[in-house]
């Protein structure tokens, strides 16, 4: 896969975790500020991919109207919902590191950093290589 | 997407060496575990790069050593294990979040500078794991 490939695959990503954090704020209200926190976080990383797949000249990646997730009934189901997306994430950015350099594996390291960092925020025990299986 | 035996073992592949662990063939044994090949083919690059990451690392791991951070232990142990490296034994003081936050922040700083793919990907992942690590120091 290309650079454009594994970038569009991030950015989908990011898409659905703006869209689980909004499910998460509205279901759980222990969490809604939290999730507030997440949803411009991958806003502003949404934005940014977004930004660098059209200077690489790659088509945009649309969001959907919805995604296929377990719909979060308490702070432990939300939680492993924010475990879940932030951990595809993190498999994604890799993806990335590894067919880029310079700045753009900069970003997706970044990325990826970012990712298993909310992991652990969202109850994930503390793993050697994240997003590597 | 990659496969942890896959990866790491194609990064320490790639870049081959780590002095004395080449000499016992200890690397070649280790990769052959993993079940790789062993690639005689050095990035002179990136075997200076993993040398010093193992140094690092060794070091981040005797400052958890000092700490008494059994979990912080096992998982730089970990790290140092899939890359070919013995864990060392040795105990050094020292601020052991900062020093966690400082080697992630290194061993990005490694990814971007590494040649061969793979081992960036590995110190990516290393990095993210050390930062995900100060959340049990």
């Amino acid at each position: 896969m290309t650079e454009i490939d594994r970038t569009r695959t991030w950015l989908s990503l990011e898409h659905e975790a703006i869209w689980t954090y909004g499910l998460v704020g509205a279901r759980v209200e222990a969490l809604a500020d939290a999730a507030r926190a997440a949803i411009r976080s991958h806003e502003s990383t949404r934005d940014r991919l977004a930004a660098a797949l059209a200077a690489l000249g790659g088509a945009p990646v649309a969001p959907r109207s919805a995604y296929a997730v377990p719909v979060p009934t308490d702070v432990a189901s939300a939680r492993a919902l924010a475990r879940d997306v932030e951990a595809r994430i993190a498999a994604a950015c890799l993806g990335v590191v590894e067919v880029t350099a310079d700045e753009a594996r900069e970003r997706a390291v970044a990325g990826l950093r970012a990712a298993a960092r909310a992991c652990v925020r969202w109850g994930a025990t503390p793993e050697p290589f994240p997003g590597l299986d | 997407m990659s496969t942890r035996r896959v990866v790491i073992a194609a990064a320490a592949a790639s870049a081959v060496t780590l002095g004395t662990l080449f000499a016992t063939d200890t690397l070649d044994e280790a990769l052959r575990a993993l079940g790789a090949r062993p690639r005689p083919l050095p990035r002179p690059e990136d075997t200076t790069l993993l040398e010093a990451v193992v140094a690092d690392q060794q070091r981040v791991l005797a400052v958890a050593r000092a700490a008494d951070a059994g979990a912080v232990v096992a998982l730089v142990s970990a790290q140092l294990e899939q890359l070919g490296a013995t864990p060392g034994s040795t105990h050094e003081p020292g601020d052991l979040a900062a020093v966690l936050r400082e080697a992630a922040d290194h061993r990005a700083v490694d990814a971007r500078a590494a040649i061969a793919p793979e081992l960036a990907v590995v110190l990516a992942s290393m990095a993210a794991g050390l930062d995900q690590a100060v959340s049990l120091a």
